[in-house]
């Protein structure tokens, strides 16, 4: 079977005022299909840049990207994105915000209100379906922000640190919302952070990146059993022997960063 | 820990913040209309002490009489009419095309490169010294008022919808174009909303522009319009008649301001009311407001 995604020698250099920026060398690895993936790596090491080009919104330099078996060659309309801010439609209401591209999609009025009541009641935002952005905090605008992408149930889900700006507490409790919702359909995710106690607490497979220029460095399969409780993920079986095997490689990177 | 306080209209929250805000607004209703009030009875107090200025001066009440004696002969508003005429159509005209130009600048930049600095040295000119130029090309009618009132409007309509193009956040068009949307929809659905603030800017800072160049148009060469009964009035010494103009003038933009403040209240209620959102967490922070709605923290 095609890997959901698959980066094969990319290359990606910036030209820019001080001359040539090598972001990315020789990068390839494949993300299974229902697997999540994080991906780690020092700050500013080229994490997002790998998003933006699954996602075609940046073309490498050199390489082959392939989602499902399909090179990007553009815009791939298979993926959703999180970014690192939530990115509502600050016009819209939270509930015409999450409704958006399930109108772009085609989908009737009746399936679009049947999805929009569930996932608004699933995340606690039934209250504030009416509310336009800037009168949420900030944790609503970011579970807003992730249920705008899986309420249309593209192919694979991008998220670049999506929990990056939160608080401890509330990144805690949206990292136990993520997992709640992905276990149900299990879609195929690549997730971008540098903090590895997420990393290990949400995905299946980590995939640990070199300072600048960014390659490979080592992919680490997390053995810790599901469903996982995000809130104690430190005395959960495997995880002590899995920080270990990251940290070890992250730390040279840091080091040399 | 992120806590708004929600005290809008929209989502309820009624109670002290909103009984707060009314009495401040009340507040400054009352201290303005009695500074009005003062200005007018000083003035009115002048006219009687200095009867021989009377003519320069007028008064108040001179004014009254002469706004209803212009008012019953029908002549204030066959001079409103022209005026507002000319305004509206010239507004109109003008601010489509400033709007249309400023989009398509933002779209290509060829386009812009090309006659960005054109466009700039245009507006370095002082538009009302054209204002001669299209009583030559357009005649002394309403149409030479209604070249310079486009000229008026187009440029800040202009200026502002390009800024407000240039501005948009490329992560809300690619995000939109990740989910599926065509270029069409993106413009629509997108753009347009993303650049109304810039857009609504233009067309309110240009009102007053707008009846600006209509009048100087009017002063320069007419037969008719609220310049025209301005100048009329300043060439026999009536001062009554030269204020009532300028108090017709006055109301016309104060009435355009205000429908044009209802749609934009309208049109842009999906942003946050910068000012009043800080006497809220002034309130809320102090612990007066507990009837004041939170939302939970998460």
């Amino acid at each position: 079977m095609e890997p959901a995604i698959r980066l094969d020698g990319v290359t990606k250099i910036f030209l820019g005022e001080h001359g040539r920026v090598v972001a990315l060398q020789g990068v390839g690895f494949d993300v299974e299909e229902n697997t999540f993936v994080a991906l780690v790596g020092p700050s500013g090491c080229g994490k997002s840049t790998v998003l933006n080009i699954v996602a075609g919104l940046t073309l490498p330099t050199s390489g082959r990207v392939e989602c499902r078996g399909r090179p990007v060659h553009g815009i791939n309309t298979a993926v959703g994105y999180v970014t690192q801010s939530s990115n509502l439609f600050p016009w819209l209401t939270l509930e015409q915000n999450i409704s958006f591209p399930l109108e772009l999609r085609g989908i009737p009025k009746a399936e679009r209100r049947r999805r929009i009541d569930e996932h608004l009641t699933l995340t606690g935002l039934s209250g504030f379906a009416r509310a336009y952005p800037y009168q949420l905090s900030g944790g609503m605008q970011k579970r807003a922000s992730i249920v705008r992408t899986i309420i249309y149930d593209p192919d694979v889900i991008l998220m670049d640190e999506p929990f990056g700006s939160l608080d401890a507490q509330t990144r805690m409790v949206l990292q136990h919302e993520l997992l709640k919702i992905w276990s149900r359909s299990r879609k195929t995710v690549l997730f971008v952070t540098h903090d590895l106690v997420e990393a290990i607490g949400l995905s299946d497979r980590v995939i640990v990146f070199s300072g600048r220029p960014a390659r490979v460095r080592e992919i680490i399969d997390v053995p810790v059993a599901r469903p996982r409780d995000v809130f104690k993920i430190h005395e959960q079986e495997g995880f002590a022997a899995t920080y270990d095997r990251i940290w070890n490689v992250f730390h040279k990177e840091l080091e040399l960063a | 820990m992120i806590v708004k306080a929600m005290g809008r209209t929209q989502l309820g929250g009624p109670g002290a913040l909103q009984r707060h805000r009314r009495a401040h607004a009340l507040t400054v209703l009352a201290i303005r209309t009695a500074f009005i009030a003062g200005v007018l009875i000083l003035w009115q107090l002048a006219a009687l002490e200095f009867p021989r200025e009377k003519f320069i001066i007028s008064s108040p009440l001179d004014i009254v009489v002469r706004f209803g004696e212009m008012g019953r002969s029908g002549e204030l508003w066959r001079h409103t009419k022209v005026t507002v005429e000319e305004v509206a159509i010239g507004y109109a005209i003008g601010s489509v095309c400033g709007i249309a130009t400023g989009f398509l600048f933002g779209r290509s930049r060829m386009l812009a490169e090309i006659f960005e600095p054109i466009i700039v040295g245009l507006y370095g000119i002082p538009r009302t010294a054209l204002a001669p130029l299209f009583i030559i090309w357009l005649g002394i009618g309403i149409e030479s008022k209604v070249g310079i009132v486009i000229l008026m409007t187009f440029f800040l309509t202009f200026f502002n919808t390009y800024s407000g193009i240039k501005a948009v956040d490329r992560d809300l068009v690619n995000l939109a174009r990740l989910m599926g949307a065509s270029e069409w929809v993106i413009i629509r659905r997108v753009i347009l909303p993303a650049i109304s603030p810039a857009v609504m800017l233009g067309l309110k800072t240009s009102v007053p522009q707008a009846v600006i160049g209509a009048t100087v148009g009017e002063f320069i060469v007419s037969t008719a319009g609220l310049g025209y009964l301005i100048r009329q009035a300043a060439g026999f010494f009536d001062a009554g008649g030269l204020y009532v103009g300028v108090v017709v003038l006055l109301a016309l933009v104060l009435v355009a301001n205000y429908l044009l403040d209802g749609l934009e209240r309208h049109l842009l209620r999906w942003r946050p009311p910068a000012e009043e959102h800080r006497v809220e967490l002034e309130l809320t922070e102090a612990g007066t407001d507990s009837s004041t709605e939170r939302l939970p923290s998460c």
